[in-house]
């Protein structure tokens, strides 16, 4: 009997070495793929210097080498970078390039109540976005698509005269996962969303507007929808690969 | 309740998130002693501190929950945010079930059975990882990417 007590405690005693030397080496060092994502964000933060210093000196309208993040301006031709006019009609929609005050490009948009649907080719899980827009004289949404797989399935941030909404369509059927009343902006916005897990925010301006919820879905595109009447114009979007 | 935080203090989940961790800790340790030192005190204390845990630690989710749509995060923290909400549930609902179960060997009387004890030792234990990870994602967020450390405009 007593032999089993002693047996049982040493049982115990090492249980608990076993859990304080895990916590202590959990601590102490930083492991080998955590290293590895710092060591990528700094190659990361390198390859936007030198990308950024191409825009102005090309007319080049996206850039994604494989780092995980793509930004897009205008470009001289509508729709020859990488977001592509997957479904509209680039001569009913009117698209021009022109210059902004502040010298960058701006890409108008005209639409009489029909869809524009623009996507990047890359698939992206965990992501966030922004995207810089302006109305004018605009009745309809402007929404950021992503996990987009077709038309029946993809998840959505969308900004409407009176709301905006993260929602999901799947297999046809849309489903709000929040909504919240805003306010249409007037001068240039910049609309952002992010996909992280199971949480999905959305911003306007900078400032959170909505937070919903659901089941995480395995990667699609991301890109722009434009469904209304009236001008819009676009002048930067990008879109970056979430890591912990 | 705002009015009530220091300056510096962008929301209450900071002074609360020490609670649970402490309070769990010292449960876990106490239940181990009682291992060793069979006295009804120590048993007693370890379902008492696990009750307080589990009080702490909903308290703690629920200021994490409104603290995270307070404060700005930068997007690419986001993901890090994400994971430690859900490893903050995981953790609560986690030592809710096992007070819960504890207090009901308690109550049949078969908390005090060398089998039981060693077992809900290690129960607490495995939810010591639960926490630890909860903790270090938190932590992230704070000492990483600098979450809470200025008030969201």
């Amino acid at each position: 009997m007593k032999t089993s007590k002693l047996n049982l405690s040493a049982i115990t005693i090492t249980a608990l070495v076993l859990f304080l030397a895990g916590s202590i080496s959990s601590c102490g060092s930083k492991s080998a793929k955590e290293e590895n994502a710092e060591q990528t964000e700094e190659v990361e933060g390198h390859h936007h210097d030198s990308t950024e210093a191409e825009h102005h000196d090309h007319a080049e309208a996206s850039d994604n080498e494989g780092s995980g993040s793509i930004m897009w301006m205008p470009s001289e031709q509508p729709f020859s970078g990488q977001l592509k006019l997957v479904e509209g009609d680039a001569q009913k929609l009117n698209a021009a390039t022109s210059s902004d005050s502040d010298g960058s490009k701006v890409l108008s948009l005209s639409l009489s109540g029909e869809r524009a649907l623009l996507l990047f080719d890359d698939t992206f899980e965990d992501l966030g976005s922004n995207l810089q827009f302006k109305t004018d004289g605009f009745q309809g949404q402007v929404a950021i698509v992503h996990h987009y797989i077709d038309d029946s399935n993809y998840d959505y941030l969308s900004l409407t005269n009176t709301s905006m909404q993260l929602g999901r369509k799947e297999n046809g059927k849309d489903k709000v996962l929040n909504k919240e009343e805003n306010k249409w902006p007037l001068d240039w916005a910049t609309l952002t969303v992010s996909s992280a897990g199971e949480h999905y925010k959305g911003s306007l301006n900078g400032k959170l507007v909505n937070h919903g919820h659901g089941e995480t879905r395995s990667g699609g595109r991301v890109g722009i929808l434009l469904e209304g009447k009236g001008k819009v114009m676009l002048k930067m979007m990008d879109v970056m690969k979430l890591t912990e | 309740m705002q009015n009530l935080l220091p300056d510096w203090a962008p929301n209450v989940h900071p002074m609360l998130v020490h609670f649970p961790i402490a309070i769990i800790i010292l449960a876990v340790f106490l239940d181990f002693v009682y291992l060793i030192w069979k006295k009804d005190w120590l048993r007693n204390s370890v379902m008492t501190l696990f009750a307080f845990a589990v009080l702490a630690s909903l308290v703690t989710y629920l200021s994490g929950r409104q603290a995270v749509d307070s404060v700005s995060v930068p997007m690419n923290a986001e993901l890090t945010a994400s994971y430690h909400a859900d490893w903050a549930l995981y953790t609560l609902l986690y030592f809710s079930s096992y007070t819960a179960i504890r207090a009901f060997l308690s109550w049949k009387k078969i908390e005090g059975k060398r089998f039981i004890t060693i077992l809900l030792f290690l129960a607490g234990l495995a939810g010591c990882a639960l926490l630890a990870k909860t903790a270090d994602l938190g932590g992230k967020l704070v000492y990483k990417y600098g979450v809470g450390t200025q008030k969201a405009k």
